[in-house]
Order: C-alpha cells, then sequence, then structure tokens
C-alpha cells in the first residue's frame, strides 16, 4: 500500500489509529495490532515476498538474543553476512540474471524470486541492530517490541533507516497510548505537506524527466537541462514528500520518526548536503561503515579520504547494482574527500560559491544517478553541453524560467508546460526559509491554517487517481 | 490550565482540518455523483451524456448497469460498429452497445458479470476475439495501453473513490455540462461506438502497411498456447457461465478477412486456434450454457477485402449479418459440422496467396 493512495488515507489509516487508541488498555496487544497493521500494508501489493520480513526477524530476533548470551563475533559477524546475503539475493539477483534473463549464471536460477520492497531499508536497520548489541550499545527487547520497530508501516517501504535503541523506549512509553491533539494536527500537517510534495510537485515533473532520459530520439539541449533541472527536484519531492508523510504518521501514533532531509539542496558544501540529505542512511552509513573501515587512527592521512570514498561506493551499491550507482557512488566519495582536504587547507569559500557548486554537482550527478546505464547518461550529458558556448546557467535559465513566461499560452501543453510551472515553484520553493518539520512544529492551530490543509489534502486526493509510486521504494 | 487551553485549541485544529476536508471533498463528490458522467449510478444528468472512444472502458460499466435494454453486445471492436437500432430491428428487443476495442478476457468477463446482473437481460453477444487471450487470465492485451478502470466493475462501495473523487471525474463532469463535443466523443446513443471516418471500408486501405511475408510485422501479435488460453477462458467466464441460466449468451467468432488466417498460419498459429475451437464447442455442449456463432469459414466474407477497413475488422453490413445469425441461431458452430468447416477454412488458406491478395487489394500493384 502507499501513501497516496485512497486507500491509505481513508480506510488503513483512519481504521488502525482508531483501533490502536481503543486498545489503550492493553497495550501488548496494541504492539501486535499494529505489527499486523504493518505486515498487511506490507504485503497489500505484493503479498507473495511477505514471508521474508518475518523470517528476517525471527532470525535477527533470535541472533540477538544468542549474542547477549554468548558475546562472541562470530555470530555478529554471521548476522551481518546472513543479512547482506539475502538483501544480494533478492536485490541484485534481478540485475545479474533475472532481468537479463541469459539462462547462463548460477543467478539466473533465482531468477523466479521478485524484489521485496523495502528489503534495503528493514536490513540496514536489522544490521545496526545486531551492531549495537553486539557492541552493548543496545539490548533485546521484547520480540513484539522488535517485530514493531522493523516492520512499522510509516517507514516499512522507504524509510527512514531507524535506529532500535531510538524507538523502544518511545514503544515503552505510557503516553504514546493517549490521544495527543497536538501531535494528531501536527501529523496530518505533515502528511500533507508530505503529499504536496510527492502529489502536486514529484509527479507533474515526471514527464519532463522521462523526456528527457526514457526517449529514444535526438535530445535537445533545452529538453536534457530540463529533464536534469527536474529529476533533481523530483526525486527530492518525491522522496521527502514520503519521509514527511513517514514522519507525520508516526506523530499521530505520538513516536518520534528521525527527520530524513533538511532542506538539501540549501547546502553550502557536499559534507554539509549528506549531513542533509537521506540523514538516517548517511548517518548508518558513517556509524557502520566509514568508521569502521580500517586507517582512521593510522598515521596515514589518506585513509579518511579514501574511506569515504569506499563509503560513498557502498552507499552507491545499496541504492542497486549497476556501474551508473557504482560511478554515482564514486563521483560523490571524491567530491566529500575533496571538500575535506579543502577544510583541512583551512580554505575559505563565500557561501554563494559553495551554494553553487554544490548544487551544480549534486544536480549534475543524479543524471547518472537516473539514467538507465552509463551511454544513457552520456547521451544526456551530450546534450546538456552541446549548447555551447551558451554558459550552462544560461540554459538552465532559460529553459527552466524565461522559457515558461515565453511559452505562447495558445501552445500550452498539460503534461510537459505543467511541468515547467511546477519546475519552476520547486526551484524557488528552495529559498523557502523553513522546511517541513519546521513547518509543522511552528504550525499556529488557527482555523486558517487547518482550512488551507483541508484544501491542499483535497486537491492531492483528487490527483490520486493519476499518481505514481514512490522512487524510493524500489531501492 | 494553559495545558488544557493547549489542548482545546490543537482539538479545535484537528476538527477544522476534518470539517474542512469533509466539505471540500463532500462537494467534488457530491457534484461527480450528481452529474454521473459515466451513468453509473443513474442517467446523466444535466445533458445527454456523451461517448468517449477513447473511454469506453470507463463509459461500459455504467451503460451495463444503468441503460434499459434486452440484448447486451460486448467484447472486443469487432461487434462495436453497428447502431443500436439496427439490433433491435434484427433481434426484437432494445439493445445496448458494451463493446470496448482490445478488450482482453478477463475484461470481458467483467462486462459479461455486469450485464447477467441487469434485471432485463435476455440475450449477449459476446465476441471471442483470438488476441483477448494474449494477456492470459488477468493481464490486458499487450499494446493496448488503454486504463481498465476495474473499481468502476465491482461492486464494493469502498473502491469506488476514484471515481468520486478525481480530478479526471471532476473534469469530465464539468465537461459534459459545459464544453462543445471533443474528437472522438458523439452524443448519439444509438451508434455510440461507431468507427471513425478514418476508416475506409476499400481493400486498398484494408492491406495499408502489410508484409504479406510477414503479416504481424505490423501489429506485433503475441502467438498463443493452448493450455493457457483454456486456463483464461475457465478462469473468468466458467463461474458466469454456469451461474446463469436464464440469459441466452451466444460467443461470436468473428470473420477476419483471409490475410489474418495467414498471419496465423506464417506464425504456426492455426492448430493452437483451431484446438482452442474445438475445446470451446464441447464446453458448449458439455454445459448447455451458450453456444458459438462462427463466421469465420464465409469465403465470400473472408476473401473479399473491399468489406474491410484493416485485415481485422469488417464493414457494419457483415456485422448487421452476424448479429441476425446469432440471434436466429444459424451459423452455430457445433461438434457435428466442426471438422468440416475447419477443412473448408483450411482450403481457403492454402489455395490463396497472401502476396496475391496483397497486390490484388492494392489495385494489382
Amino acid at each position: 500500500m502507499f501513501f497516496n493512495s485512497y486507500e491509505f488515507i481513508f480506510e488503513f489509516l483512519p481504521v488502525v489509529c482508531a483501533v490502536y487508541f481503543l486498545l489503550a488498555k492493553a497495550p501488548r496487544i496494541g504492539t501486535w495490532w499494529l505489527v499486523a497493521a504493518s505486515l498487511f500494508f506490507y504485503s497489500y501489493h505484493r503479498a507473495h515476498s511477505l514471508w521474508l520480513l518475518p523470517v528476517s526477524i525471527l532470525f535477527n530476533y533470535g541472533l540477538s538474543l544468542l549474542m547477549v548470551r554468548q558475546k562472541r563475533k562470530v555470530w555478529l559477524i554471521a548476522g551481518i553476512v546472513a543479512n547482506l546475503l539475502v538483501l544480494a539475493v533478492f536485490k541484485y539477483q534481478v540485475a545479474l540474471g533475472g532481468a537479463g534473463g541469459t539462462g547462463q549464471t548460477w543467478w539466473s536460477a533465482l531468477s523466479g524470486l521478485t524484489f521485496p520492497l523495502g528489503i534495503s531499508f528493514y536490513t540496514f536497520s536489522q544490521i545496526s541492530y545486531l551492531v549495537d548489541t553486539y557492541r552493548g550499545q543496545d539490548r533485546p527487547s521484547s520480540l513484539g517490541d522488535y517485530a514493531l520497530f522493523v516492520t512499522f508501516f510509516p517507514h516499512l517501504l522507504s524509510g527512514p533507516i531507524l535506529r532500535h535503541r531510538e524507538m523502544i523506549p518511545q514503544f515503552d512509553s505510557v503516553l504514546r497510548r493517549r490521544l495527543i491533539p497536538r501531535n494528531l494536527a501536527r501529523g496530518s500537517a505533515l502528511i500533507i505537506i508530505g503529499l504536496v510534495k510527492k502529489v502536486l510537485i514529484a509527479d507533474p515533473l515526471a514527464p519532463l524527466v522521462a523526456k528527457a532520459f526514457d526517449s529514444t530520439g535526438a535530445l535537445e539541449s533545452g529538453t536534457a537541462w530540463l529533464g536534469a533541472a527536474a529529476y533533481t527536484f523530483q526525486l527530492y519531492n518525491d522522496f521527502s514528500g514520503y519521509c514527511d508523510i513517514a514522519v507525520g504518521v508516526a506523530f499521530l501514533f505520538n513516536l518520534r520518526i528521525p527527520e530524513n532531509f533538511r532542506a538539501p539542496y540549501r547546502s553550502v558544501s557536499i559534507q554539509e548536503f549528506w549531513r542533509r540529505w537521506h540523514i538516517s542512511l548517511s548517518n548508518w552509513l558513517r556509524d557502520y561503515v566509514y568508521y569502521s573501515l580500517p586507517g582512521m587512527r593510522s598515521k596515514w592521512k589518506i585513509f579518511p579520504y579514501l574511506n569515504a570514498v569506499v563509503t560513498m561506493l557502498i552507499c552507491g551499491l545499496w541504492h542497486g547494482l549497476g556501474w551508473t550507482f557504482l560511478v554515482w557512488g564514486l563521483l560523490h566519495g571524491i567530491a566529500l574527500a575533496g571538500c575535506a582536504y579543502w577544510r583541512r587547507l583551512r580554505l575559505h569559500m563565500p557561501n554563494a560559491v559553495g551554494w553553487a557548486l554544490t548544487f551544480a554537482f549534486v544536480s549534475l550527478s543524479w543524471v547518472i544517478f537516473r539514467a538507465k546505464d552509463l551511454p544513457a547518461s552520456l547521451r544526456v550529458y551530450r546534450a546538456m553541453f552541446s549548447a555551447f558556448p551558451w554558459s550552462p546557467l544560461i540554459a538552465w535559465c532559460k529553459t527552466a524560467g524565461i522559457a515558461l513566461l515565453r511559452h505562447p499560452i495558445e501552445s500550452w501543453s498539460p503534461e510537459t508546460d505543467l511541468g515547467r510551472l511546477v519546475l519552476l515553484v520547486a526551484a524557488l520553493a528552495v529559498a523557502v526559509p523553513s522546511y517541513s518539520y519546521v513547518m509543522a512544529r511552528t504550525m499556529k492551530p488557527t482555523p486558517w491554517t487547518a482550512c488551507l490543509g483541508a484544501a491542499l489534502l483535497t486537491i492531492c486526493v483528487l490527483r490520486f487517481s493519476s499518481a505514481s509510486y514512490f522512487l524510493y521504494a524500489f531501492f | 490550565m494553559n495545558r488544557n487551553k493547549s489542548r482545546r485549541k490543537w482539538t479545535h485544529w484537528c476538527c477544522w482540518l476534518l470539517a474542512a476536508s469533509f466539505v471540500l471533498m463532500g462537494s467534488a463528490a457530491a457534484f461527480t455523483l450528481v452529474v454521473d458522467p459515466y451513468q453509473i449510478y443513474h442517467p446523466m444528468i444535466g445533458g445527454p451524456p456523451r461517448f468517449n472512444r477513447y473511454l469506453q472502458r470507463f463509459s461500459v460499466p455504467g451503460l451495463a448497469r444503468t441503460a434499459r435494454y434486452e440484448i447486451a453486445l460486448a467484447g472486443t471492436s469487432m461487434l462495436q460498429n453497428i447502431p443500436n437500432s439496427a439490433v433491435e430491428r434484427l433481434c426484437g428487443g432494445k439493445a445496448v452497445n458494451l463493446c470496448m476495442a482490445g478488450a482482453s478476457i478477463h475484461e470481458e468477463a467483467a462486462t459479461l458479470r455486469l450485464i447477467l446482473k441487469h434485471p432485463g437481460t435476455k440475450t449477449v453477444l459476446l465476441t471471442l476475439d483470438y488476441n483477448s487471450f494474449s494477456g492470459g487470465a488477468i493481464e490486458p492485451v499487450p499494446g493496448v495501453d488503454l486504463v481498465f478502470p476495474a473499481y468502476l466493475y465491482d461492486d464494493s462501495p469502498f473502491d469506488k473513490f476514484p471515481y468520486f473523487l478525481s480530478l479526471d471525474s471532476l473534469l469530465t463532469s464539468y465537461r459534459d455540462l459545459r464544453a462543445p463535443l471533443r474528437e472522438g466523443e458523439t452524443f448519439d446513443s444509438d451508434w455510440p461506438w461507431k468507427f471513425p471516418d478514418t476508416m475506409k471500408f476499400e481493400a486498398a486501405h484494408a492491406v495499408q502497411g502489410i508484409d504479406p511475408h510477414a503479416i504481424n510485422r505490423g501489429f506485433g501479435m503475441s502467438n498463443l498456447n493452448l493450455e493457457p488460453m483454456k486456463a483464461a477462458f475457465a478462469a473468468n467466464m466458467f463461474a458466469l457461465l454456469e451461474g446463469n441460466k436464464a440469459v441466452k449468451i451466444h460467443f461470436v467468432l468473428p470473420p477476419y478477412s483471409i490475410l489474418v488466417w495467414h498471419d496465423y498460419a506464417q506464425r504456426g498459429q492455426i492448430p493452437v486456434y483451431f484446438a482452442f475451437k474445438k475445446w470451446l464447442v464441447e464446453q458448449a455442449e458439455r454445459t448447455g450454457h451458450f453456444d458459438i456463432v462462427d463466421y469465420q469459414d464465409r469465403a465470400n466474407i473472408i476473401t473479399n477485402m473491399a468489406l474491410y477497413a484493416d485485415i481485422y475488422h469488417f464493414n457494419e453490413r457483415i456485422t448487421e449479418q452476424l448479429v441476425r445469425s446469432a440471434c436466429t441461431g444459424d451459423a452455430l458452430l457445433t461438434r457435428n459440422n466442426f471438422n468440416e468447416r475447419a477443412q473448408s477454412l483450411l482450403h481457403l488458406v492454402q489455395s490463396t496467396d497472401p502476396v496475391e491478395i496483397v497486390r490484388e487489394a492494392r489495385g494489382g500493384r
């Protein structure tokens, strides 16, 4: 089930919420009710991959109990290897054997398996739990709480990646079972903001993106620039929209899920970008990969830079097994290492220049992330820069903004021109001083804000019939 | 005190949000429900209903539910090009046309279910196209990218949100009341799915773009196998047919032009099709729930390319003949005449040359 669907907004969410608060006096049953609801939510579209989730939960929970009894590294290694193996088999078999259909590799024997949604997210959550338990930073909870930590439906499909030790104390809190109007209001506000991002911004940009990335004919410079810009904002609004809804839904249950985005396109360096973009993954990679790599305490100063590159390569691979993700990760790794070196040299860069460079780098690197393979990304890059000697900045302004204003109204095409308009709005929205979490936190409880929320919610709901999947559901 | 005040404020905010959402969404839903552009709950209010050939799949369930009829024509586009008045004249009874271009067997069954639920239905003519099976039991026909709104075909009240709460429905309702007709639309409820004028029934037009050596090249139709076809038919139709006692159901096997049979021959599909037809005849006789009207071996029709707009679609005079035959019960395919008619069709295929047919249709060029 997806957040941007009628059945979620009108059927699933109200029923789950109502029953949950009715069960306030029976907390154990309430927990299992949420687990059951989450499994239903998960299996709504793909019931055949449901079995993997309980198996994975039982395996990791059992292993954590074992680690508490016998603190042996072999259990941790076995757990990590098993989780990564499952991830590799289910996530990467499509890339290696299934989709290719060559029938030559042993992977092809697994081609009947289908990609279980959210596998990357719940696998990483559980790996962090195993590591923390081994390090003694965490201890096993009850099976019900653990199952809820993994399956809790707001974060199950596309994150954020949760930490066991952050969630379990909240599950135990008695406050959680009361209906708190302020949380209900803030949660609703975040859900509406998330839906606006997804349905009214990300989805209308999709035709512009498809025109640049999925067309087979000759690609014009303007179309390529427009497609790259549109994807920059589509991906952000799609994914951050999902996370806003996830945080908002958790709020309804009086639970705090960590925020995953903090206006990343306002970053003035690539390091700052990764502190603001997909924060839960960045933190996970920092804590469990970057600091675990060898050489961090070595006298060789190159190791931190090298490890940044390796970490970002893993980040690329986490998104999928393909050269595009690998190269994208490599580019970001190099950029992070370069940025760290720049800081070490104590060189100064004006914020405006830093922002422009960061935004340009991130936008350009999304091209390779979105393209279906490397030649396809080169095709887009070639088209983008074929407009030289125009500077790319002029081309960007021309296509994204001025072209829209000059566009004759009689040749208005709802598909692409709506996209242009939305692109302009999305680009301007980067300059909004606040972001969704802050907006929800500082919102005033006036009838006007409620009516504005209702109007936006209605517009989003009316667009549900043509809404699409969330992009990160398939990572 | 302050805490209570704050709690009250936020409670009010939630109530305002709920109330305002209810009013706004309720208004949108009420407008669509009152106009009901696809006539799902009642005949359209505020003007004559319009029929858009690109939105057949949206109009069909409404017509099947709320139109007044005794005879229903359904299935693929093969039977769509005939006025209801002609059907009424030929079969005696109020008729409705519920065909949809490129229908899959699943889509046909969904329509048939609604027809059988309609209290006035006495007769159903349902085309059974070979290509309807190319999506298997559930999937749409490959290459047909028309949306099938399954929620309009079932009886659940909980899945109708995409109809009531959709910008598309809202705009369609508004346009149906205010806007002039657009390309592909008509107010003609007697002949709602008339083929467009661009479909010319001329031999030269019918073979346009056809490569007689590889006829399927321009169409890209899938090759089928017998067992999946039987399974798709059984999964979609058996329960409906066996649950039905009162309504006469005629499956119509449309007379494709001889070039279609040459295409099947080129792809080795004739044995599959014949085996499926034979199995269908056995099912018809075993269950007694339906019969099969077959025009596929009519040499005077299928070899005359001047009757076709393309290699599949024939003109309305042939459609009228088919409808008449179905209502009078002639041209039935039975176990007794199956072999003879199959041989006759096979002979036609073997004794004609697609290159020659195409050349002739192009006026000797």
